[in-house]
């Protein structure tokens, strides 16, 4: 499915998120060009999986905004969410219809065209078609994971973003989904928030360190790499 | 679902008939009472489980992830609890038109069943959709549904204790001008306060 | 403001319990009327004030329409409350029983019960934002319904007593000293209405204003410590 957005380029203005009397996020500000593999990380309730969200348009910020493309994504009409594609850290998928049933439904909603051969190629490519006819309800968190990730992909969106993608997956299954997002979705802009900084790094082209004084830093993957050494030394 | 809530409106009926005595002037009145009421729990019990299929922190997270503008939402799901509550209606007006001996089964209680049933779904909805973000949820939407409803509930049931009264004429009409009035003014405004309830 | 209300409070009293002459068929209880009345007229404005600044407020988003919605409603839970309360307190001696299921009455009670719900879901948000949304979503709605109250009052038959005053009262109904009672008390429960809708508003406002100063202040602190 064509884009309308030619290069993808994300910018976060003064995002902060109150979450009273708690901030999960303080005045950040991001930029993240077309095509880069921003991996998010920083310990538990630093605010990753609250980015994610408002960066996908799924909550509101209190302040500050996201343009994407020059589009502030909050004001902007729904035709702006067929570039995006977002995993929250629960996928989100109606209990009593089947794997499959649930892709028919969400890509009849992105209008994807041919949807059951789309069904079909994103199903082996991911390798879910032993899950596609069991009810949503039924699958573990690892399968509704990889379902998900699939209804996140199926429109095939320039901007994918996924929290905590590899949370429940077996060793396989993180193989394979390293691997496709390093091969099949190597051109997109990606953003993903992770505990398993050792798996995603190979990933990334950046690196945003979120604090929990709500400090952020924005790094190369090498710079971060040797961090991490210079801490294991220490 | 379907059939639970069609046994739980018929075992109402049973209980009220048999519970509330029932004479020859009173029986438009209390039958009229007795169905509407039905309508009203069965409308409760649909709209509640419609919400319930959307639970997530992130209200209504499947749809507002998708490019599906919010007028569209609201229309999908208030049109999925209105065929809902007309195929529960469809069952339960033959049956009490039978176990209350009364003429059920005509245009002009149809037309009020319609216009009272759009009301009701479409309030049903709006608040649904509050629903589903507030913290209290199950406590939140019997809290907004149920004095939402009312002034429809009570015009439906006048209106259908007139349309079963044979020597009432064409002032009927008028009635149910009436309730189609509210209905659509009920429907209209939740429309477009819907868009208001999910903009997160 | 307050002197004014304390000085038509007292001349309506007066004019109550000692000018108007006693109803012939009611005697003393009638008198409750003259409180009655003007509580359950006043009753019906809250529900128009509050379809007003809802509308207002989901399309400015200024948190002032909100303050003002919020307070309308308090008033008018509270005099609905009285309304009812002494609407009961004459019913008894007249018609020989505290409550009926004549609409008028019926609706009223609906009119309570909005105004709970209203209350209810303020206290249960803990977003400023959705809070003040979600209660002009239900204050317009429930605004429809006080209106439907309306409808209903004026099709269905009623045993209510016939309005009296107002545009479709009957000419020459009335004695004029019980006219004079009616009108001075109902002067003295506006004002009271008035100031009562104000005074919240006011307290409203303010605390709304504390509240963003607090945020401000959290503001100033964590970007010091942040250098």
């Amino acid at each position: 499915m064509m884009s309308k957005f030619e290069t993808p380029l994300i910018e976060c203005s003064n995002i902060s998120k109150f979450y009273a009397p708690e901030r999960a996020l303080d005045h950040l500000n991001l930029t993240i060009t077309a095509g880069e593999h921003l991996l998010i990380v920083g310990p538990n309730g630093s605010g990753k999986s609250t980015l994610i969200n408002i960066i996908g348009g799924l909550i509101r910020p209190t302040k500050g905004t996201v343009h994407i493309n020059g589009v502030n994504i909050h004001k902007a009409s729904p035709e702006t969410r067929n570039s995006i594609g977002i995993q929250t850290h629960n996928p989100f998928l109606y209990d009593d219809l089947t794997g499959k049933e649930n892709l028919i439904f969400f890509g009849k909603l992105f209008g994807i065209p041919d949807i059951q051969s789309k069904i079909a190629e994103t199903a082996s490519l991911l390798k879910i078609n032993h899950i596609l006819d069991r009810r949503a309800a039924s699958l573990s968190h690892g399968n509704r994971k990889r379902l998900g990730f699939a209804r996140t992909i199926l429109h095939n969106p320039d901007i994918i973003l996924l929290d905590e993608p590899d949370s429940g997956l077996d060793s396989d299954s993180l193989i394979d989904l390293r691997e496709t997002l390093a091969k099949e979705l190597d051109n997109k802009t990606i953003l993903l928030t992770t505990h398993n900084v050792n798996w995603a790094l190979p990933l990334a082209t950046s690196i945003l360190v979120l604090g929990n004084h709500n400090q952020t830093i924005k790094m190369p993957p090498a710079e971060y790499a040797s961090l991490q050494d210079t801490k294991q030394k220490l | 679902m379907t059939v639970s809530i069609i046994v739980i409106v018929i075992a109402l009926l049973i209980v009220t008939n048999l519970a509330i005595p029932n004479s020859a002037d009173t029986m438009f009145a209390t039958s009229a009472t007795v169905i509407w009421l039905c309508i009203l729990i069965a409308s409760f019990l649909v709209v509640m489980r419609n919400l319930v299929i959307e639970y997530d922190p992130i209200g209504f997270h499947g749809l507002i992830i998708c490019p599906v503008p919010r007028d569209a939402i609201y229309l999908g799901k208030a049109l999925s609890n209105l065929i809902f509550l007309l195929a529960i209606e469809a069952i339960l007006f033959p049956l009490s038109s039978i176990l209350f001996n009364i003429p059920l089964l005509t245009l002009t209680v149809a037309v009020i069943t319609v216009s009272a049933t759009l009301g009701i779904a479409a309030a049903g909805t709006l608040f649904a959709a509050m629903s589903v973000n507030t913290k209290a949820r199950e406590i939140m939407l019997p809290v907004l549904f149920f004095p939402a409803v009312i002034p429809i509930a009570l015009t439906a049931i006048e209106t259908t204790q007139h349309a079963l009264q044979t020597n009432y004429g064409s002032a009927i009409w008028q009635d149910i001008g009436v309730l189609l009035t509210l209905s659509i003014a009920i429907t209209t405004t939740s429309a477009i306060l819907f868009t208001f309830a999910i903009d997160e | 403001m307050l002197i004014l209300i304390l000085i038509a409070m007292t001349a309506s009293l007066y004019l109550i319990f000692i000018v108007v002459p006693t109803d012939v068929n009611l005697g003393i209880s009638q008198r409750i009327f003259y409180i009655h009345v003007p509580l359950a007229v006043l009753s019906l404005i809250p529900p128009i004030l509050v379809f007003a600044t809802s509308m207002v407020y989901l399309v400015k988003r200024s948190p002032q329409w909100d303050a003002i919605a919020h307070s309308s409603v308090e008033v008018g839970l509270l005099f609905t409350t009285l309304a009812l309360i002494t609407g009961s307190i004459w019913a008894r001696p007249t018609w020989g029983v505290w409550w009926t299921w004549d609409p008028v009455l019926t609706t009223f009670l609906i009119l309570w019960l909005v105004y709970l719900g209203y209350l209810l879901i303020r206290s249960y948000s803990t977003d400023p934002d959705r809070r003040a949304r979600f209660s002009a979503i239900v204050g317009i709605l429930g605004s429809i319904n006080a209106l439907a109250v309306y409808l209903a009052s004026e099709l269905w038959r009623t045993i209510h007593p016939d309005k009296v005053i107002g545009p479709t009262a009957q000419e020459n109904a009335l004695d004029p000293s019980i006219q004079l009672g009616i009108l001075v008390s109902f002067i003295a429960i506006l004002l009271l209405f008035v100031y009562t809708i104000i005074f919240r508003t006011k307290l409203h406002t303010a605390t709304d204003q504390i509240g963003s100063i607090q945020t401000q202040l959290d503001d100033l602190v964590h970007s010091i410590v942040r250098k």
